[in-house]
């Protein structure tokens, strides 16, 4: 059985980007999910498993930043890894989503090897920051 | 703030940008694109950031130039019909993580907040007109001459 992928952002080149890089890693596949903002990913969220969330910060409607808080006060970052992918690069926002729960950050733009790396460090370590030394 | 910093910032930071997402090389030029070096029509990009300074950023390319950014980005055939649908998207994006790179360039590790960039169709005169208050002004030309210009306009602050 492959992983669920849900890829969040309300470009629809950089959720194929995204789409593109996930599908390089080699790991196994099951289905990969699509929402625009953080009210489309919560729905996902409510009807399919997930094993691993990539999602932007800069969105309309919903933020990254707000689904990472509404995940966390539903409990759901206790089981489902977040990996940002932001043009944001600013390290103390970065620490104060990491202290909320979210896994690792990429930033935009990313080489597929950068997100193969860190994805599998994600999905094979189930504690820690996966962009930590 | 020294102006030239900011367009030396921006200028680097599009170029790489422009290469690590697309594979599409530049030279910056000494001149802004006359008009006659745009189609009918320039596709502008314009992205709010607020921060300790606020302002915006503006790209501008044509549209031939957003299909083949797209097409890059999405591994499509340029002139496709998913390219030419994302062209503009592709165009946001690009600017996005312009923005991003340039910021943490110029004004190093502070908080900033870049809003959704919105997309405007101009003809190259109005387009023209636009470089009158920016603060930082940038044109490059792609390997097939296409020109991409990018400004920064700031809040208040005008560095001149």
């Amino acid at each position: 059985m492959g992983y669920n992928i849900l890829i969040v952002d309300d470009s629809a080149v950089t959720r194929k980007v995204v789409r593109r890089a996930v599908a390089m890693t080699g790991l196994e596949l099951n289905e990969v999910f699509e929402a625009q903002d953080g009210i489309e990913a919560l729905a996902v969220l409510g009807e399919n498993w997930v094993d691993l969330v990539f999602a932007d910060l800069n969105m309309p409607r919903m933020s990254g930043t707000e689904l990472v808080e509404k995940m966390a006060e539903d409990h759901l970052l206790d089981s489902i890894p977040v990996i940002v992918i932001t043009s944001d690069r600013n390290q103390l926002r970065l620490a104060q989503l990491k202290s909320r729960g979210v896994r690792a950050h990429l930033n935009k733009p990313f080489r597929p090897e950068e997100l193969r790396e860190v994805m599998a460090q994600v999905l094979t370590n189930p504690n820690g920051d996966a962009n930590g030394p | 703030m020294d102006p030239e910093n900011l367009r030396s910032a921006l200028a680097a930071a599009a170029r790489r940008v422009l290469e690590d997402a697309a594979f599409v090389f530049t030279e910056e030029a000494a001149e802004p694109a006359d008009e006659s070096a745009w189609p009918e029509t320039v596709s502008q990009v314009h992205l709010p950031f607020h921060g300790p300074v606020c302002g915006r950023f503006m790209l501008a390319a044509s549209a031939g130039l957003g299909d083949t950014l797209a097409a890059e980005m999405l591994g499509a055939e340029p002139g496709s019909p998913e390219s030419a649908e994302q062209a503009e998207d592709a165009l946001r994006e690009v600017l996005n993580m312009i923005a991003g790179v340039a910021l943490e360039q110029v004004f190093g590790d502070q908080l900033w907040e870049l809003s959704v960039g919105e997309v405007r169709r101009v003809p190259p005169a109005e387009h023209r007109a636009s470089r009158h208050g920016a603060d930082a002004w940038v044109h490059l030309d792609t390997e097939e001459s296409d020109p991409i210009e990018l400004a920064v306009y700031l809040d208040g602050a005008s560095l001149r």
